[in-house]
């Protein structure tokens, strides 16, 4: 079975391709990210920083004299390869902005908008591509599983806080396998970065009794579970859009948990998006979940009580 | 004597036959672009209703359009999954590679390599224009083509026997 690098690299460029073969005899396996924008220079990002290549093959995290470039033919290529030559038949994906690739990475790229009559039709004339290796670190949601699970078959709504990149998706992933093990679980995966289903098939391991409703809006997803899939705990990502908060409130009425992640930097005022501080104020969570970097993305750094916001467990090693 | 008579028949056979040949080639390269019409036809239905992926939708309609244009697609199809190439690149090799095969001018190649050009890398709207520029393009050239064979068809066939009729009583 290939790596997530592996599997990335069948859409490099050839040129990019052989440079990159000769880093991963270097120590990659903490890459994040794989940066292309049309001419600078071809950037990975790992979590102790990003690295550059010299012209001579050298990996280093100064920017060399003469770095190895990334052209927009290099671009236009890799477009051709991450859209199999059929741009016009990902149309929805183009308007996202990204693309779900084999193995749960996702490709995400950014050029001129396009814009029909006010709101955005497409993509064209594409300048940057980044590749996010997805990973999966089974047994990362030990640790705060038990804080979630309040009797046989029952789990607390929970909400997972942290900044982009500090391992929101790969926690919920791994808690849908473990929570997966013992009761039904539904997933909304509305951008198909939790279960990675390219095709309909899950990329990463989700559970046994895991059912995932892929592509699929949250409101419209919560309904389509509930009623056809009677899940004792929905897992979904990013929430903090209007309609979400009536999305989440329809399944903790039908008796199902909700294991939730968004964007923030804490709680409090200021830290997040309206909506989800409007959700946590209204005691829907009953657990809260803030991760960060300080060890690594995927640090837990605390687990709160979502009603009366006593901490359960601190980095720190304090626990409740 | 009999030399004579034998190779003025000869001289006779083949100015003849070059005639009838450039005047079925007049022929055949009307039916060719009009083949290659129906093939863009197609290809329009086969994104806009059904999004099938490029190489796909090329292999489609390599099945079902007459033999002389489908090696156009199937070819680049093939340089498309064998080899990875882009699809303006795939569209242009297997042009270079296929004209030659065909009844088709130079002018023809340089069209339908036109057509390559945006195939694959925009929307569905951008796909759609193509294709109307391309079979636009297409028709123009195949309006062209009735003509010259309309001009050319009996002329090369009758031009054709004729030389080879004088080359054959200058030799006896």
């Amino acid at each position: 079975m290939k790596n997530g690098l592996e599997q990335v690299m069948g859409y490099l460029p050839l040129r990019l391709c052989a440079v990159l073969k000769e880093a991963a005899a270097a120590d990659l396996s903490g890459l994040e990210e794989i940066r292309l924008r049309a001419g600078k220079p071809f950037m990975l990002c790992t979590g102790s920083g990003d690295f550059f290549f010299s012209e001579h093959r050298k990996f280093s995290s100064v920017l060399p004299e003469k770095p190895v470039m990334v052209w927009q033919n290099d671009i236009s290529s890799c477009i051709s390869a991450l859209f199999e030559n059929s741009v016009y038949a990902l149309n929805h994906e183009l308007k996202n902005g990204y693309l779900t690739l084999k193995g749960g990475h996702r490709a995400g790229f950014c050029g001129r908008a396009v814009l029909s009559e006010g709101s955005l039709a497409g993509i064209k004339e594409f300048s940057s591509i980044n590749f996010r290796i997805a990973r999966e670190h089974k047994g990362c949601g030990l640790k705060v599983e038990r804080f979630l699970r309040t009797g046989p078959g029952r789990i607390q709504n929970a909400l997972i806080i942290s900044p982009p990149q500090c391992g929101k998706t790969t926690l919920l992933r791994d808690l849908a396998r473990i929570l997966g093990g013992s009761v039904k679980v539904g997933i909304i995966d509305e951008r198909s970065e939790i279960a990675g289903c390219v095709h309909g098939i899950p990329s990463f391991d989700v559970g046994l009794r895991t059912d995932i409703l892929d592509g699929c809006p949250k409101r419209q997803g919560m309904e389509i579970l509930l009623r056809a899939m009677s899940p004792d705990v929905i897992i979904t990502d990013e929430i903090g859009n209007s309609g979400d908060r009536e999305a989440l409130m329809a399944a903790v009425n039908a008796g199902a948990g909700v294991v939730a992640s968004a964007h923030g930097y804490g709680l409090g005022p200021g830290t997040g998006r309206r909506e989800v501080e409007e959700m946590i104020a209204g005691g829907l969570f009953g657990r809260i979940i803030i991760l960060g970097r300080s060890q690594g993305p995927g640090t837990v750094e605390e687990v709160l009580d979502g009603r009366d916001r006593s901490v359960l467990y601190r980095r720190d090693g304090y626990v409740a | 004597m009999w030399l004579d008579w034998a190779g003025g028949i000869l001289l006779l056979a083949g100015s003849t036959l070059s005639g009838v040949v450039l005047s079925k080639s007049c022929k055949l390269r009307v039916s060719q672009l009009a083949s290659l019409l129906l093939a863009l036809n197609m290809f329009e239905n086969e994104i806009r209703f059904l999004s099938t992926r490029l190489a796909e939708a090329f292999l489609h309609i390599g099945e079902m359009a007459p033999g002389d244009v489908s090696g156009f697609f199937v070819r680049a199809a093939q340089f498309m999954q064998n080899e990875m190439l882009p699809a303006n690149e795939a569209w242009q090799r297997s042009v270079d590679i296929h004209l030659p095969a065909t009844a088709l001018k130079p002018e023809d190649g340089e069209v339908i390599k036109e057509f390559g050009r945006m195939l694959g890398n925009t929307d569905m709207e951008g796909q759609i224009k193509n294709i109307r520029h391309a079979r636009a393009c297409i028709d123009v050239q195949h309006a062209k083509a009735q003509e010259e064979r309309k001009r050319n068809e009996s002329m090369y066939r009758g031009l054709g026997f004729l030389l080879g009729l004088t080359g054959l009583i200058l030799l006896i």
